[in-house]
């Protein structure tokens, strides 16, 4: 049976249903142009060491091996690649790999009772041989290679190198040159065994769509493997940073810096999770945005530029708060950033501050809702994914207060948990 | 969906698109005027200068949380060019006022915007001396990072070269050296020529009261002594006997290669579908031939499609691609290029291009941002055309039409970005 779940104050609901196939299905309907279907696996490049129903002993598989599977979902038996098929429909198609994800959507404005089956099959029918496996490396090395020579891609790794001493999250979603060199066909089909298995996956659309037209298309697959649990293993973190400084030379214009914030205290409860993630975000524009005096003063004196930001994540497998921007003295914002933190950690914080904050979250969080895209694409990874449901985002930032946020911030903001990344013109 | 186009005054024009698909409106105010050495930086810095602080709330501090209180409105200053226009302003996404407690968030946005450009902060009758300087500085270190991007960079370059010596080789934000000459006599000179005689375009898309919008925008940008701005004029790049070929190096690991093409003609609103078509078969999609081809059958690449501006006549190719194998990816490209001219295009290919047009154009009216620089650029020759009305007519192209535009372009640049990093992975310098 599937279940509606409505939203008063966003005016917004959607359809979800557990499928027998052990599929989660969500189903927004919404009037506009475009409708968004995505369907996500929970294998992302964190998940490189793993085990399947009763087996005791984890696989250990090369770094990158859920991106390299990404590219080649696409290829299929009858030699004809789903873009190639999408282009019948006029959907236009793409996947993305992520540290705990892969997905595959189509977006389109017609078509989308054939589009959708065609998503389906090449998800759940994996086509891997030795020769296109071959061509691929060709393809991703030079994806690797765009990636090296990407400063700010580069330097969000180097933040991570800092803060994690083993987690996977040290290396390149996509993986270095050497490693996926050791990637073959059986590599593949073992990985698909184990994470592309319906009862580890979620389906969204959303869009001007019939929610049953959805169930039924699920529904008329053909039979899927049963759902079999399958367990990574994350190696255990230290609440330390495992370097507190990183540098190196490229070539960029003036130095770019990133202030990593490592955070180990994940709790069990979806709902504490969204909280904290809300809390991020109001302390990431109280405590650093352009409305805050640490910001105009810093900008003032020439020390940050607009390009100044944070980049906070928090859910199940791992947590941190990150800034980064360019500075002519990244030392001195390194310590500026740490006294306020210092701050935040110890002061109260000033109810009318906050309650611009959350108003300005709220707005961006409400703006979410209009576009497919950003509703599929929020509702999956911050939600389905982590545990949750959207709407109850919005009853937490209701409920959060600047006491909460000020809690969070003194166990956020601890000496040993900062670390420094900076990349210097050659 | 064509926007309904209110004069408020000489030059100045309100543009309403209105919808109620959104929870947000969207609202935006850009200058327009020809693309010129001399004018170019005073222009471009102007917005970033007049978001520091109004007469009433005096830096950016008291101002963006002004917007702030408004439901998180956040206000974008911004600069580009489109064939030999500058536009340069602001735009922002007001909450709807059901979902923001009734409050009328749109209205009050238009009037804090109109105030940022008609009451800014200023000291002795001149835009702020210190505003004015702590912009330049971070619109200069803007223009050096360019370089910190290849992909873009190289397109960048290619471009220069591609139209040496007309204004729309002229960089969006006006050169590093004509920025650090700016002063705040220049900017306040260069806000009042705005006011009094650039062509001002205001556009609205959502849902809001049509004729209280109006009213608030006339008495906001009513501008004292205004005059009739100038006509925005457009002229094509012209061809040039030989190809240039440029090669720059850098330390960084992919090479990066960019081929311009020009037409010599602007391409006219007839041509237009047809050439649409055209890009779209060579390099729009996933199954376009440069991506199949060139990506997929030959591994040459990570990405290769293209891009270019039809008012000035012009299409690059831009790709990255291993050092060693430039020949080869320019040859492969140029294959596909041969194939698009000589018609060898199958139905297969031409139906999905359509496809992908006229998704691509549905999909435009889902996001007010793209919808306004739609008409923005295409109505600067007064002549808007719907994005669906284009597909329309390019999914009625045939075979013929688009080998007779590939067959209008002819190469005049190709620029290598060449990567002279041969370290291996690992040997960084990590301390």
């Amino acid at each position: 049976m599937s279940e509606t779940v409505k939203s008063s104050l966003l005016r917004e609901e959607y359809r979800y249903l557990r499928h027998p196939s052990g599929l989660e299905i969500y189903v927004f309907p919404k009037e506009l142009s475009v409708t968004y279907a995505i369907v996500a696996t929970r294998f992302g490049s964190l998940d490189n060491r793993f085990r399947v129903g009763a087996e005791t002993d984890f696989t250990k598989v090369p770094d990158g091996v859920a991106h390299f599977l990404e590219h080649k979902m696409f290829e299929n038996a009858d030699g004809e690649d789903t873009f190639v098929k999408f282009s019948r429909t006029g959907a236009d198609a793409n996947a993305y790999t992520d540290f705990r994800t892969t997905a595959y959507l189509f977006s389109c404005t017609e078509n989308f009772s054939k589009s959708l089956p065609i998503l389906l099959h090449s998800v759940f029918e994996p086509h891997f041989t030795a020769e296109n496996v071959k061509k691929e490396q060709g393809i991703i090395a030079q994806e690797i290679k765009m990636g090296e020579d990407d400063p700010d891609n580069v330097l969000i790794y180097d933040m991570l190198r800092c803060l994690y001493f083993e987690s996977s999250l040290r290396t390149d979603i996509a993986g270095t040159v050497e490693s996926i060199a050791q990637i073959t066909p059986e590599i593949l089909y073992r990985c698909h065994g184990a994470f592309y298995n319906p009862g580890n996956m979620i389906l969204c659309v959303c869009g001007q769509v019939d929610p049953e037209e959805v169930f039924a298309a699920v529904d008329a697959l053909p039979p899927l493997p049963a759902p079999v649990p399958v367990e990574s293993y994350y190696p255990p973190e230290p609440s330390r940073v495992c370097s507190p400084r990183s540098k190196r030379k490229m070539q960029v214009a003036k130095p770019l810096f990133c202030v990593g914030v490592k955070d180990t205290d994940i709790s069990p409860d979806p709902i504490r999770r969204m909280k904290k993630r809300a809390a991020f975000r109001i302390l990431s524009s109280l405590g650093f945005g352009r409305a805050s005096d640490f910001y105009r003063e810093l900008y003032s004196d020439g020390l940050i530029s607009p390009s100044f930001g944070s980049w906070t994540q928090h859910n199940a497998a791992f947590s941190f708060f990150s800034l980064s921007g360019d500075s002519s003295d990244p030392e001195k914002v390194f310590s500026l950033i740490r006294k306020q933190a210092e701050r935040l950690a110890t002061e109260p914080i000033a109810a009318e501050d906050f309650e611009r904050c959350r108003r300005s979250h709220y707005a961006d969080f409400v703006k979410s809702f209009d576009s497919t895209e950003e509703i599929a694409n929020l509702l999956i990874n911050d939600f389905a994914l982590d545990g949750g449901r959207i709407f109850d985002y919005a009853e937490v930032l209701r409920t959060l207060t600047p006491e909460e946020v000020g809690g969070i911030a003194s166990s956020l903001f601890r000496p040993e948990a900062f670390a420094l990344s900076v990349i210097e013109p050659i | 969906m064509i926007p309904e186009r209110r004069t408020l005054g000489d030059g100045i024009y309100l543009n309403l698109l209105p919808c109620d698909k959104f929870k947000t409106n969207y609202l935006s105010v850009d200058f327009l005027c020809p693309m010129r050495e001399r004018d170019a930086a005073s222009s471009a810095l102007l917005p970033f200068v007049l978001s520091r602080g109004t007469a009433k709330y005096p830096d950016m501090t008291e101002l963006t949380r002004a917007f702030d209180r408004l439901y998180g409105t956040r206000v974008s200053p911004h600069v580009f060019k489109t064939g030999d226009t500058q536009c340069f302003g602001f735009s922002c996404y007001p909450l709807r006022e059901e979902y923001a407690g009734g409050t009328d968030v749109t209205g009050q946005a238009l009037a804090l915007l109109a105030e940022t450009i008609s009451a800014p902060y200023t000291e002795n009758g001149l835009l702020s001396a210190s505003y004015t300087e702590s912009e330049k500085r971070v619109m200069t270190d803007r223009i050096q990072a360019q370089i910190n991007d290849k992909a873009s960079y190289s397109v960048l370059r290619c471009r220069e070269i591609l139209a040496e010596g007309e204004a729309y080789a002229i960089p969006e934000s006006g050169r590093a050296e004509e920025v650090a000459a700016l002063t705040p006599r220049l900017l306040t000179d260069r806000l009042a020529e705005a006011r009094e005689s650039l062509r001002i375009e205001i556009y609205a898309v959502g849902h809001f009261d049509k004729e209280a919008l109006t009213e608030k925008a006339a008495a906001a940008f009513c501008f004292p002594g205004r005059r009739t701005p100038e006509p925005l004029l457009l002229s094509p790049s012209p061809l040039r006997k030989e190809v240039t070929r440029v090669t720059e190096s850098q330390p960084v690991r992919q090479g990066k290669l960019c081929l311009g093409f020009k037409t010599g003609a602007s391409i006219s609103s007839r041509d237009l579908p047809a050439h649409a078509l055209f890009t779209e078969v060579l390099g729009g999609s996933p199954v376009s031939k440069l991506f199949l081809n060139v990506r997929e059958k030959q591994s040459l690449c990570y990405y290769c499609s293209t891009l270019g501006d039809v008012g000035k006549g012009i299409l690059m190719i831009a790709s990255g691609i291993e050092v060693s194998d430039r020949e080869r990816a320019e040859q492969a490209i140029l294959e596909q290029l041969a194939q698009c001219r000589e018609g060898k295009i199958s139905e297969e290919e031409l139906q999905a291009a359509k496809k992908s047009l006229l998704n691509s154009s549905r999909s435009l009216y889902d996001s007010a941002g793209a919808l306004k620089s739609w008409y923005l650029k295409n109505g600067i020759s007064d002549d808007a055309e719907d994005p669906l009305a284009l597909a329309e007519r390019a999914a009625s192209a045939s075979v013929s039409d688009v080998m007779e535009a590939a067959n209008r372009l002819s190469l005049d640049t190709v620029y290598f970005l060449e990567g002279t990093d041969r370290s291996e992975e690992g040997e960084d310098a990590y301390v």
